[in-house]
């Protein structure tokens, strides 16, 4: 009777460009596990890497073309509405697209005690927001009144958050929460993830490709490529000594924030691949082949997961 | 520091929006930053502090609503220095914007003609400044796309048929195509993956080295600036706040804006707590009295709301405004 927190079976998820252009899979095959305790887990990637229609499909709201998703053990698909989002909740990327300009913010916090909590007593409902609000550092009378416009990016996330925190969930998956807020901003939304993780006990997928934050705030990673996962592991781990190449070229190409590190930093340029990305996504093996140092003939071939040290890396060379 | 050939310098530099007849946005008040031959200047700041709106006015961009006060010297092969503010429409696109200056636009993937191939933009360019016909214009940039890791089948390709990152390669290339003096580049990496950020990043420098051009590079990524800027000028709220060569100031702000800023990015291998900023930038329809950044700094004291702070100078050129530096 113990099962993990969530689950993904060999999920995949491909879309088609145009009405007759070629398929390609977005999301290819992946399988994942989350813990049942409370934890930070970061899917990373570049655009492109399939990391948000992921984040869709465990919100349900792409459905994957194969493979399955339990929550605590349970296909996603069979619980009803109530139940899932009581359970699992979204933050998304840019507040001021979530929510309805011409909407106050604060109906939609009620709605979601409404609807999903299933408050019904008008007190009970203004009690609980307020309890939120304060949670993430608002003030319930000085945001019932405003609509997104008023709010500046930070709050109106924080109220994102709020909204999210209403049924007490047990995971929520934040896509890109933080990219579209400024730097003094935003470590502040990214501290109260990390607040709500340890007093809450609420679990995080953040989506992001901001590899600086996911070192500071998560606990595992999983780094996306092109519809697969290639890597995955501990987040210190991971990031301070990656396996895979592209994981590697990543890190190497991250600006370092101390001008010190300025002529170790441009030693190494990267190569550019002449591919473009839906070329990549048609490859057969491993994706990241044509622009790999160490490619290989065998690289042709679908790459093997290998688990060195408790990190599980996908790549050859590892063979 | 010895003094250097200016190639522009900005004297007491003001930027407003109109938005209605009886109130503007003043988006850059009261700014001067000279900049001399083969330097990096970063800047840097939020959004919303006007740093876009700055460099606009450097390059004389001056559409409505925007308008401008004060003096943008530039000097054209040793002539006297002209304001870029007094000169004419038609001759600054004849003589000085992409020869003598070009300018990299925010969302620059954005900015090519849909109508048009890319081949023929390089052609356009070519023949209004250098007057080559069509064919020479499709050699020339043929090669040189190639030095970008770009293919040169692109040329007759369509703007949407390329990819964002790859057409944030070619406005990267137009734009430096005329070797120009000096290069203004407005978040030219923002919006693209590190691996291609990296590799624009070094493309620019290296150009830049070789032109001996000057680059200004804006951006609110203090990770670019530490790997790219000679020199940082940190701006608040339409101001300029601190300017200090890029080590020093990463090794010593004194503006507390400053300070928060470098304080609160995460860095790997860096297992410290880090702390944000309260509160967000002033309206700045109504800008406050005395220092803009009074009511989040950490060590306001009384007559941060009363006066604005006085510019103090350090040795190496580092220039801070702020009440906390004062000798009272």
């Amino acid at each position: 009777m113990n099962h993990p927190l969530l689950t993904l079976n060999r999920v995949t998820k491909t879309f088609r460009y145009g009405i007759l252009g070629f398929k390609f899979k977005a999301v290819d095959n992946i399988t994942l596990t989350l813990e049942d305790k409370p934890h930070i887990f970061t899917i990373a990637g570049e655009s492109g890497s399939g990391k948000t229609t992921l984040a869709k499909m465990i919100l349900r709201l792409l459905k994957p073309d194969q493979g399955k998703i339990l929550f605590k053990g349970v296909d996603i698909y069979i619980l009803d509405n109530i139940t899932f989002n009581r359970n699992i909740q979204p933050i998304l990327q840019d507040p001021y697209a979530a929510f309805n300009p011409m909407r106050k913010v604060i109906t939609y916090l009620e709605d979601t005690a409404k609807n999903v909590l299933g408050l019904k007593d008008p007190y009970n409902i203004k009690e609980r927001i307020s309890e939120v609000l304060s949670y993430v550092g608002l003030d319930l009378s000085k945001v019932a009144q405003k609509y997104p416009h008023e709010f500046s990016g930070g709050e109106l996330q924080r109220m994102a958050i709020a909204r999210a925190l209403i049924p007490s969930p047990k995971l929520i998956v934040a896509d890109e929460p933080v990219s579209m807020l400024d730097a003094s901003l935003r470590i502040n939304i990214v501290n109260l993830m990390k607040k709500i993780k340890d007093e809450k006990g609420i679990t995080f997928i953040y989506i992001t490709h901001d590899l600086a934050t996911a070192y500071y705030l998560s606990d595992k990673i999983a780094v996306m490529f092109r519809g697969t996962i290639i890597e995955v592991g501990d987040s210190k781990k991971v990031l301070s000594k990656p396996l895979h190449p592209y994981t590697q070229i990543l890190m190497e190409s991250l600006p370092q924030v101390d001008p010190k590190r300025r002529s170790e930093w441009s030693m190494k340029r990267p190569k550019l691949g002449f591919h473009i990305e839906e070329q990549e996504f048609a490859l057969k093996g491993c994706k990241f082949m044509p622009r790999c140092p160490y490619a290989m003939s065998i690289c042709k071939n679908d790459p093997p997961e290998i688990d060195i040290g408790g990190t599980r890396v996908r790549c050859w060379l590892y063979k | 520091m010895n003094e250097k050939e200016m190639v522009l310098e900005a004297q007491n530099v003001y930027g407003e929006y109109t938005i209605s007849p009886t109130n503007t946005v003043k988006a850059v008040r009261d700014v001067s930053i000279s900049i001399s031959k083969g330097e990096v200047v970063g800047i840097a700041g939020e959004s919303g502090c006007g740093k876009s709106t700055l460099v606009k006015i450097l390059y004389g961009y001056l559409e409505p609503p925007l308008t401008a006060k004060g003096n943008v010297l530039i000097r054209i092969n040793n002539t006297p220095p002209v304001n870029i503010l007094s000169l004419n429409e038609v001759y600054k696109r004849e003589k000085i914007w992409w020869r003598y200056m070009s300018y990299i636009p925010q969302n620059s993937m954005n900015v090519l003609n849909p109508f048009m191939r890319i081949g023929d933009h390089f052609a356009e360019l070519l023949k209004k400044h250098i007057g080559l016909n069509k064919e020479d214009s499709y050699r020339v940039a043929r090669e040189y796309v190639e030095s970008l890791g770009l293919r040169k089948e692109i040329l007759k390709a369509f703007p949407h048929q390329l990819s964002g990152g790859m057409r944030q390669r070619i406005v990267l290339l137009l734009a430096l195509m005329l070797k120009p003096s000096i290069i203004l580049a407005d978040e030219p990496t923002t919006a693209v993956d590190v691996v291609l950020q990296k590799a624009l990043l070094m493309f620019l420098l290296d150009k830049q080295r070789e032109y001996g051009s000057s680059l200004v590079i804006v951006t609110h990524d203090l990770g670019v600036h530490a790997m790219a800027s000679q020199r940082l000028v940190v701006m608040y709220a339409g101001k300029v706040v601190e300017e200090a060569p890029t080590e020093i100031i990463f090794e010593d702000p004194k503006h507390p804006y400053s300070m928060a800023l470098i304080e609160s990015i995460p860095r790997i291998g860096d297992e410290s707590p880090k702390k944000g900023l309260l509160g967000s930038p002033p309206d700045l329809r109504n800008p406050p009295h005395g220092c803009e950044f009074h009511d989040r700094c950490p060590f306001a004291m009384d007559i941060c709301k009363r006066e604005p702070p006085p510019k103090i100078t350090y040795e190496h050129n580092h220039v801070v405004r702020c009440w906390l530096y004062t000798k009272r």
